[in-house]
């Protein structure tokens, strides 16, 4: 359990941190940010140590007393205070009845669709690279593909978070995946809800906890403890930071959006992808501000030296990067591919996001959001997918049919609340829920 | 401590609220407890399999369900040594490890039982009641 309480300890810095810099007031909102942060430097460090083939005992206890130490040393320098601790989300009593209804509601339909091992990609594929992150002199023997089932070209975020608390453990308890899972899908809520609090769009940020709540949005992909809902929850915290970047700290947000970004890279490889249109983005919207783009390149990189001594020094070649060159000029220049992909898009963005086209369609055409990075990276992105599936080496009706739905479950989540932002930048929304009040 | 939280809502309030999430949270780890996985089965049967093996070892899986999903779990309950699975058995090469697994809900195929019949020698077997798995050295 030394490393539980060194994580913790880690946490408590990072939230300290946050709470004196980054200048939300909203305690959740730090809390999930400095989590997912710690969790991702853990993921890092953890890493770091597999392939310095460093002793698991020294790491946790050079975790622990370096965190107990940093904790105390912070404490000292007075960081925190626990004379007042404001939750800074200024609900109403009712409202925060309503909020935690709706997590206990969560956590409810949470528990009746969860597996033991998850579902058939968490164990195979997340929970399987988990276990083999726990022998630190043998864990490379995952690198081969001679076990191609597996995708051991992954990223190890999910599987080193795992393995992290397993190897703590002493064994491989089904339940520490459950649990991250749950945690994610909770701070992926609370992440959202919590910002939409702190720009004081409260009735908006209860809304977005009831959509995810009541929808099957988030829950066919949180139980399954697959990595997907940690790959949405690291590309919406980039979007909060975009979000927040004119009310926030000028240095800490911009660093923190790259951090998370690359950070997505390390989740899954659908998060290059993300961090490579993302950047592009947000280069051309912050082209005038030098200082912003260079402090996001700095907070990128830790995670892209991650990510570059993992794919270059471990990882076996991706499958459709190891596709022939031949192989790639028949599939682009394949019409019938593009016919059957771009079917499968309409039919599908129609039916199973209409909550999504509802808020797109209408927030582009009342607010102009079309003017607005989250859209154009959104847009981007289901671009660079159609471009994946036109060259993938597997069948396109097996491809699609079983990675389609988890590709929206990567958008959906920052689609949905960069739209309620924009309703709340645009409408009088707080207002307007005010009068009807009265009026009843 | 003057006020922990300056919040509308009661401190004993949210506290009872986070107690019933927390109370619907081991419910879960309860439920989960309790439920059973082709997953801990075979962890259980190759537990016994493990010491005869080096973590670098390379497996060759036999079986007679040809379904995938034992496969992978096969490999899970394995790590760190690797099972590979050869599209034919014959390719497998000579003097190499198999790793027989038997879902015992199955018929074992003739061409399985000639296969196994014509290997060299057993190193060691467990079972349990759904499946059993042997290591041999093939021929």
């Amino acid at each position: 359990m030394i490393i539980l309480v060194a994580l913790f300890l880690w946490w408590m810095v990072a939230f300290g941190g946050f709470c004196r810099y980054s200048s939300f007031k909203n305690v959740i909102l730090n809390g999930v940010l400095s989590l997912w942060m710690t969790g991702a430097l853990a993921s890092f460090l953890f890493f770091f140590s597999l392939i310095g083939h460093v002793n698991f005992m020294v790491f946790q206890w050079s975790l622990l007393l370096l965190g107990g130490g940093c904790l105390a040393f912070l404490w000292r320098r007075h960081w925190f205070s626990l004379k007042e601790i404001p939750l800074g989300m200024g609900l109403t009593a009712l409202q925060t009845r309503l909020l935690m209804a709706m997590l206990l509601v969560f956590t409810i339909l949470f528990s009746v669709g969860a597996d033991r091992w998850g579902e058939w990609d968490a164990w195979a594929i997340w929970m399987l690279h988990a276990k083999f992150l726990l022998f630190e002199n043998h864990f490379t023997n995952l690198f081969t593909n001679d076990i191609f089932f597996t995708h051991p070209d992954y990223p190890l975020m999910l599987s080193s978070l795992i393995a992290f608390v397993w190897k703590s453990l002493g064994h491989s308890s089904p339940v520490v995946p459950l649990v991250v899972a749950y945690v994610t899908g909770l701070s992926l809520l609370l992440g959202m809800a919590a910002s939409l609090f702190e720009l004081t769009y409260r009735k908006l940020g209860l809304a977005i906890v009831f959509v995810f709540t009541f929808s099957n949005l988030l829950f066919s992909f949180s139980h399954s403890q697959y990595a997907d809902t940690l790959l949405s929850l690291f590309i919406v915290c980039s979007f909060v930071f975009y979000h927040h970047r004119n009310t926030g700290n000028a240095a800490l947000l911009p660093l923190m959006a790259g951090f998370f970004a690359a950070s997505a890279g390390w989740v899954k490889n659908e998060g290059l992808l993300f961090f490579g249109l993302f950047s592009c983005f947000y280069l051309v919207y912050n082209v005038k501000h030098f200082r912003r783009i260079l402090l996001y390149g700095v907070g990128a990189l830790l995670p892209l030296v991650v990510i570059f001594i993992f794919k270059m020094g471990y990882a076996p070649a991706n499958d459709i990067v190891a596709s022939d060159a031949d192989g790639y000029v028949a599939k682009l220049t394949d019409v019938s591919r593009y016919l059957v992909v771009g079917e499968y898009y309409y039919k599908n963005l129609l039916s199973g996001s209409q909550l999504l086209l509802l808020l797109v369609v209408g927030a582009v055409f009342a607010f102009r959001w079309y003017r607005e990075m989250p859209l154009w990276v959104g847009g981007a992105m289901l671009a660079g997918y159609f471009g994946i599936y036109i060259l993938s080496p597997y069948g396109l009706d097996w491809h699609l049919g079983t990675s389609f739905n988890r590709l929206m479950h990567h958008l959906t989540p920052f689609l949905i609340y960069s739209a309620f932002v924009c309703i709340g930048q645009h409408t009088n929304f707080e207002t307007l829920c005010v009068r009807l009040d009265s009026k009843q | 401590m003057r006020r922990l939280f300056y919040e509308p809502m009661k401190k004993t309030e949210l506290f009872v609220w986070i107690l019933l999430i927390v109370i619907a949270m081991c419910v879960l780890g309860l439920r989960i407890s309790c439920q059973s996985n082709a997953i801990d089965e075979l962890e259980k049967v190759s537990s016994g399999i493990q010491p005869r093996i080096t973590p670098a070892s390379y497996l060759y899986y036999v079986s007679n369900n040809a379904s995938p999903e034992l496969y992978y779990k096969t490999q899970f309950s394995l790590i760190p040594a690797r099972v590979v699975k050869k599209k034919n058995w014959m390719e497998i090469p000579a003097d190499s490890s198999i790793l027989l697994v038997i879902d015992r809900k199955m018929a074992l195929p003739d061409t399985l039982s000639d296969f196994l019949f014509a290997q060299r020698r057993v190193f060691c077997a467990d079972s349990v009641p759904n499946y059993s798995m042997t290591l041999m050295v093939s021929r």
